[in-house]
């Protein structure tokens, strides 16, 4: 079960985007923080599948993701389906180095 | 499960592998064998490991192709041949954001159980804890370096609880 945000920086952003969709700049703007400090807490939320970025000409737009609502089983399904793909792939390896034994 | 200060596994990951915990070690720990399986871009892409697996050694995968360049590194904190090996784990997947990944082997027979369990980021103080006895290996230099690794602002739980 998905509960809050440990962090209130990001509590705030994800607060922001809530209202409505803005520039990165835009989001950055009240907190007394360095741009790139800001954009360290977007991208943990982008991670977490929460808010989404896209872009409008030059400018990098956020909004929050409404496509998945349950952003937690969103994570949990990128990072399994990521690894079962690479434990097959390591799974085949080892069956290709064991091949590679026996023929000496 | 676990809450609040003590974030629990989100996924955890299990199988029956035949073959030794030894030589499922060295998959993960020597590049030559982790450009085999690792890079998920597989024939179509150059791959370039390197590693240096100790605690507090970095490890990287560089796929690149015609168009693209992906890089996936991170940082070994625990390293317990052929038993545990844990590390930190960022790259396109992960949006470059730092998360935790535990691989523990359990020798059963001629087979290997492989328990993975990638966590979405861990909680700074849990990890100083749980790697206070790394300062032995380190020295106390190696502990600020560790704490830094560890920085205040780089890995936070990002969700405050966890999955029942």
């Amino acid at each position: 079960m998905f509960v809050a945000l440990a962090d209130p920086t990001r509590r705030a952003i994800l607060e922001r985007l809530s209202r409505s969709e803005a520039r990165v700049t835009e989001v950055a703007e009240p907190f007394h923080m360095s741009l790139t400090a800001v954009s360290k807490h977007i991208r943990v939320l982008e991670a977490s599948g929460m808010v989404e970025r896209h872009r409008r000409g030059r400018d990098h737009i956020l909004s929050i993701n409404t496509r998945s609502p349950d952003e937690v089983e969103g994570w949990i399904g990128r990072m399994r389906r990521y690894w079962e793909v690479r434990l097959n792939a390591m799974e085949h390896l080892l069956r290709e180095l064991k091949k590679d034994r026996t023929r000496g | 499960m676990a809450s609040g200060d003590t974030p629990g596994p989100v996924v955890q990951i299990r199988r029956r592998v035949r073959a030794g915990a030894e030589e499922i070690f060295d998959l993960w720990t020597k590049p030559e064998l982790m450009v085999r399986w690792m890079s998920p871009y597989p024939g179509t892409v150059h791959c370039k490991a390197s590693c240096d697996p100790r605690p507090g050694g970095a490890f990287s995968l560089v796929m690149t192709s015609e168009e693209s360049r992906r890089e996936v590194s991170g940082t070994y904190l625990e390293v317990d041949r052929p038993r545990k090996l844990v590390f930190t784990w960022s790259g396109p997947l992960t949006n470059n954001v730092k998360t935790l990944v535990t691989v523990e082997l359990i020798p059963r027979g001629d087979e290997t159980d492989l328990v993975l369990t990638p966590r979405a980021s861990a909680n700074a103080g849990n990890l100083r804890r749980s790697y206070e006895g790394l300062g032995k290996h380190f020295g106390p230099s190696g502990r600020r370096g560790l704490t830094s690794l560890l920085g205040e602002g780089e890995i936070r739980t990002f969700w405050g609880a966890t999955v029942t």
